[in-house]
């Protein structure tokens, strides 16, 4: 298997979640405490959608919608920082992979990440998106792009990503598709 | 004689009998303490017996962090407990006793031989207490006293056995009495004997990693005011040491304390630290600890990005801000 990149278009997101219920279902997060004082039924969420302000000129309304997720940065500095050494890269695909046995649940990859993407589950320990790595292995897509309704994942090898944003912006500015 | 008759007749017994009356309040208070506590985390009880047991087993991660001091504390606690056990002077009055209890021997060369190194490890760590200043500041001076009424009846039994101080008037008459006395007052100190974790002030950087792992919720901490502040409640502390085996800047150490008030306050948790939380430079909100922040900015990693400075929730607002300016 080739590396692998992860692109999140926040230029065809359309803020369904879709992709926050399909992480949820692949891996089967249970949900936070239900009952009491410390009720959390979010639970657990490897993605989050954030909408951007709207931007209003005219009849005009700009509204990325960004969904955040562990961007399985190549230099990631939750790997140099965190001490028990509980996250590592998959050597074949390049992903953040975290070792679940070994996390301590000190909070330093949350205080390093550039995008804030770290979540805890209920034992404090640090679950980060794995792409899916089994389901990639097993030549499938990701839970989140195979379920997104608007195609705004895409999980590729560096280059086709690259490519892909190269083209997307050369059709946003154009104004067509670029053959 | 009238003195040494008190001494080995009502003293001897009121020692034992707080010893175990210490023993079984410490109990009562320690299960009904522990089945109050709502840790949100529990990890069941069959984990919390396992971490527990495990403290007796030198398997675990504190003997791999400081071998030699883990080795020595091991001997120390076996040379405790062993010989004045199984010495065979101590059989002896067992026997002579209306009990009449026996049981089996450690030779007497044995004993001098363990003795002597419970002593020498006893001057070690005394020592080591008071030269050391990254753990003579965390000490009070009843950790000294504890380690000196831990060591006297055994300096003074190994005088009694040997005679070494019979030449010296005072001391070589009453060096038997002396040594009864000691032994009285370390069974009664057990009482008060409590095991607390310490986080050392300079290596500690408030992650929290050790609340995390500590089985029954004994220590905790919360985030008040510009702090984070770690409090202890004693009388739930196992003394397992997860949160030694934890910590990832070796930081956490379990000692003993003597402390008499604390006996009868089974609940009242108190503050062992207080770390300040650094803020972010955007929305001036609290986030991480500054001490953790630090090692991350200047020591280890030297990661020092801009977006260092801001909280995650700032970190992700400038985020979608670029996100905006390039889709636009």
């Amino acid at each position: 298997m080739t590396r692998k990149s992860v692109f999140r278009d926040p230029a065809q997101c359309m803020n369904c979640k879709t992709c926050i219920i399909a992480c949820k279902l692949k891996h089967m997060f249970p949900p936070h405490n239900t009952t009491g004082a410390a009720a959390d039924p979010k639970g657990v969420n490897l993605i989050q959608v954030y909408h951007v302000d709207p931007e209003i000129s005219g009849d005009n309304v700009h509204q990325p919608f960004v969904s955040i997720a562990c961007m399985h940065c190549e230099d990631a500095p939750c790997i140099k920082v965190c001490p028990s050494s509980a996250i590592l890269k998959d050597s074949e695909t390049h992903i953040t992979l975290v070792d679940q046995e070994r996390c301590i649940g000190c909070k330093a990859c949350l205080w390093v990440c550039p995008y804030g993407a770290p979540s805890f589950n209920e034992d404090g320990k640090l679950v980060l998106c794995d792409l899916c790595i089994d389901r990639l292995r097993e030549g499938k897509k990701t839970a989140c792009e195979a379920a997104c309704p608007a195609s705004a994942i895409y999980v590729a090898s560096p280059e086709e990503i690259s490519e892909l944003r190269a083209r997307k912006a050369v059709e946003r500015i154009a104004g067509g598709k670029m053959e | 004689m009238a003195f040494i008759s008190f001494i080995e007749g009502p003293l001897l017994w009121f020692s034992f009998l707080f010893f175990a009356a210490g023993i079984v309040t410490r109990f009562i208070f320690f299960s009904f303490v522990i089945i109050k506590s709502s840790k949100p985390r529990n990890p069941g009880w069959s984990n919390t017996l396992v971490s527990f047991l495990r403290l007796f087993l030198p398997f675990h991660m504190a003997v791999i962090k400081k071998p030699v001091y883990a080795a020595l504390r091991y001997l120390f606690h076996i040379c405790l407990f062993v010989v004045p056990i199984w010495l065979a002077g101590h059989i002896a009055l067992w026997e002579e006793s209306r009990f009449d209890w026996t049981w089996g021997t450690l030779s007497d060369e044995w004993a001098d031989w363990m003795t002597l190194l419970f002593l020498f490890i006893a001057a070690y760590l005394f020592i080591r207490r008071v030269i050391l200043s990254g753990i003579r500041t965390e000490s009070k001076k009843e950790d000294l006293l504890l380690i000196i009424i831990t060591a006297l009846p055994f300096l003074t039994g190994y005088f009694y056995a040997h005679g070494t101080l019979d030449s010296i008037a005072f001391l070589g008459d009453n060096i038997g009495t002396i040594h009864i006395l000691s032994g009285e007052l370390m069974l009664i100190m057990v009482a008060f004997l409590f095991c607390r974790t310490r986080l050392n002030r300079e290596m500690c950087t408030g992650c929290a990693a050790c609340e995390l792992s500590c089985p029954t919720g004994t220590l905790e901490f919360r985030d008040e005011g510009r702090n984070r502040i770690f409090s202890y409640l004693l009388y739930q502390c196992i003394s397992c040491g997860a949160c030694v085996n934890t910590c990832p800047e070796k930081a956490a150490e379990l000692r003993h304390e003597i402390d008499i008030l604390r006996l009868f306050r089974p609940t009242s948790r108190e503050t062992i630290r207080s770390v300040e939380l650094k803020e972010c430079e955007q929305c001036n909100g609290l986030y991480a600890p500054g001490p953790l922040m630090r090692k991350i900015e200047n020591v280890g990693l030297k990661i020092t990005d801009d977006y260092i400075q801001f909280c995650p929730k700032c970190r992700r607002s400038n985020y979608l801000e670029r996100i905006r300016v390039s889709t636009r």
